[in-house]
């Protein structure tokens, strides 16, 4: 299962929270991340998000959208069912992995970050 | 042909008189209106007089004097005090300087309460006249000057209070139109700028302690090769808004006996310092100072309350801290193109 960010979502991704502007992580999160993600898993596949041709992405987007993936489905691993492609930005990746890694951390010391 | 009827001259008689009653109702309105605007014309009741060199960036310590002065007169000025902004005897200015006197006009938070008005006079010196008509000074105020024609190097000043990605998007596309750069290369300026627009949003107020409704502007400039990029946010500045970790510092903050400039840098460096109290909140500046660090990043200032930080390309963090308080968080930097 496929999903690009430019055309499932928006080409200016914003910050994190809905009330604080337009193409928010948290958005992102419920309308497109949450329900692709909980798709793909339960047809045993792998959701392969691009986020090539965007503006960029705050690390507040990052947070909330991949982080709150985590918070939401108290799930450790995520990223193995996630690949991710982007041309444009190489230190992406490893930035969704830290901020995944930091979800990971709070669900596990039962931290309720949300 | 014969002499005119009586109905000619009275036909005659009667469209003169009525030519004369509507000049004299125009004459009569007019008046009507002079005085009016002559009444409103009144002297100003305080006098704000602007440095010669009016900018943060050359004059830091002359020009955050002022800004707190000015702010401490307003909060003991009396209602409907009239407000004059004298910028006649200013010969160098910095549109840094000219959003902060924007600023200061739209945000303190009283102004509506007291009702107070502001008026205000440009710089005989053409040159600084020039900087405040080429920022966008006229979009936030009243004025009889006419706009100049549009400097097409300069972005004139943007401003919001919450999270635009319209307003960044284009301020990138400015950057990567003037620097010739593909629009890919600028991912980082809007990420950064997403970042201190979320900063303005959630940590840059506090209802009790600010003077100033949040708000962010923003401004670029096209010069020799670079581009001048400018963000201005009142809210409270980030010394005061971020968490403290022990209990010294909390009470030596109270006191005042705290450096801010120390707090701004460990908050850069990412010393786990929010106000949210949330493990996965504190990254915003870390951010900032990554991107600060970068090769076509240079002279990245942040001023804030009586902090001065100054991030060289290394990464390395100059503090110096001010005599002043400035309200609120300036950010400054050059963007070079990538080599």
């Amino acid at each position: 299962m496929k999903i690009t960010v430019l055309n499932d979502f928006s080409k200016t991704p914003g910050g994190r929270l809905i009330k604080e502007g337009a193409f928010s992580g948290e958005e992102f999160l419920k309308k497109v991340l949450l329900p692709k993600y909980q798709d793909a898993v339960s047809k045993n596949e792998k959701l392969e998000i691009d986020f090539d041709g965007t503006f960029g992405y705050s690390p507040s987007f990052l947070d909330e959208s991949f982080g709150g993936l985590v918070r939401k489905t108290k799930e450790k691993g995520v990223l193995n069912n996630i690949i991710i492609e982007s041309k444009d930005d190489f230190t992406l990746e490893r930035r969704i992995k830290e901020c995944v890694q930091e979800a990971e951390k709070s669900i596990e010391g039962g931290k309720d970050d949300e | 042909m014969g002499k005119p009827s009586k109905k000619f001259w009275d036909q005659r008689s009667r469209k003169l008189n009525k030519k004369q009653r509507k000049k004299k109702k125009r004459i009569k309105y007019r008046t009507k209106r002079k005085k009016k605007n002559e009444s409103l014309r009144r002297e100003p009741d305080v006098v704000f007089e602007l440095p010669e060199n009016f900018s943060f960036i050359t004059n830091l310590g002359e020009t955050a004097s002022f800004v707190e002065k000015t702010m401490n007169r307003f909060k003991h000025s009396i209602p409907k005090t009239l407000f004059l902004f004298d910028a006649q005897n200013v010969k160098k200015t910095t549109t840094d300087a000219i959003m902060y006197l924007i600023a200061l006009m739209r945000n303190y938070k009283e102004t509506k309460i007291k009702k107070y008005s502001f008026c205000g006079n440009y710089p005989n010196n053409e040159n600084a006249k020039n900087v405040f008509l080429e920022s966008g000074f006229l979009k936030f105020v009243k004025s009889t000057t006419h706009k100049l024609p549009e400097n097409t190097s300069k972005m004139e000043i943007l401003s919001g209070k919450n999270t635009d990605v319209s307003s960044a998007g284009k301020m990138c596309s400015f950057v990567a139109n003037k620097l010739n750069l593909k629009r890919v290369s600028v991912n980082k300026l809007y990420e950064v700028i997403i970042e201190m627009m979320s900063n303005v949003y959630y940590h840059a107020y506090n209802d009790s302690e600010t003077n100033m409704v949040p708000e962010w502007y923003m401004y670029a400039e096209h010069k020799e090769g670079k581009v001048k990029f400018l963000f201005l946010d009142t809210g409270l500045g980030i010394g005061n808004t971020v968490q403290k970790h022990s209990l010294y510092e909390k009470v030596a903050n109270r006191i005042g006996a705290s450096s801010e400039s120390r707090f701004i840098m460990s908050a850069l460096n990412g010393e786990f310092r929010t106000q949210t109290q949330k493990t996965n909140r504190g990254k915003g500046l870390p951010f900032i100072k990554e991107f600060a660090s970068l090769d076509n990043i240079d002279e990245f200032n942040i001023i804030s309350g009586k902090g001065h930080c100054i991030i060289s390309d290394s990464g390395s963090i100059k503090i110096d801290d001010l005599q002043n308080n400035v309200f609120g968080t300036i950010y400054s930097f050059w963007i070079n193109k990538e080599e």
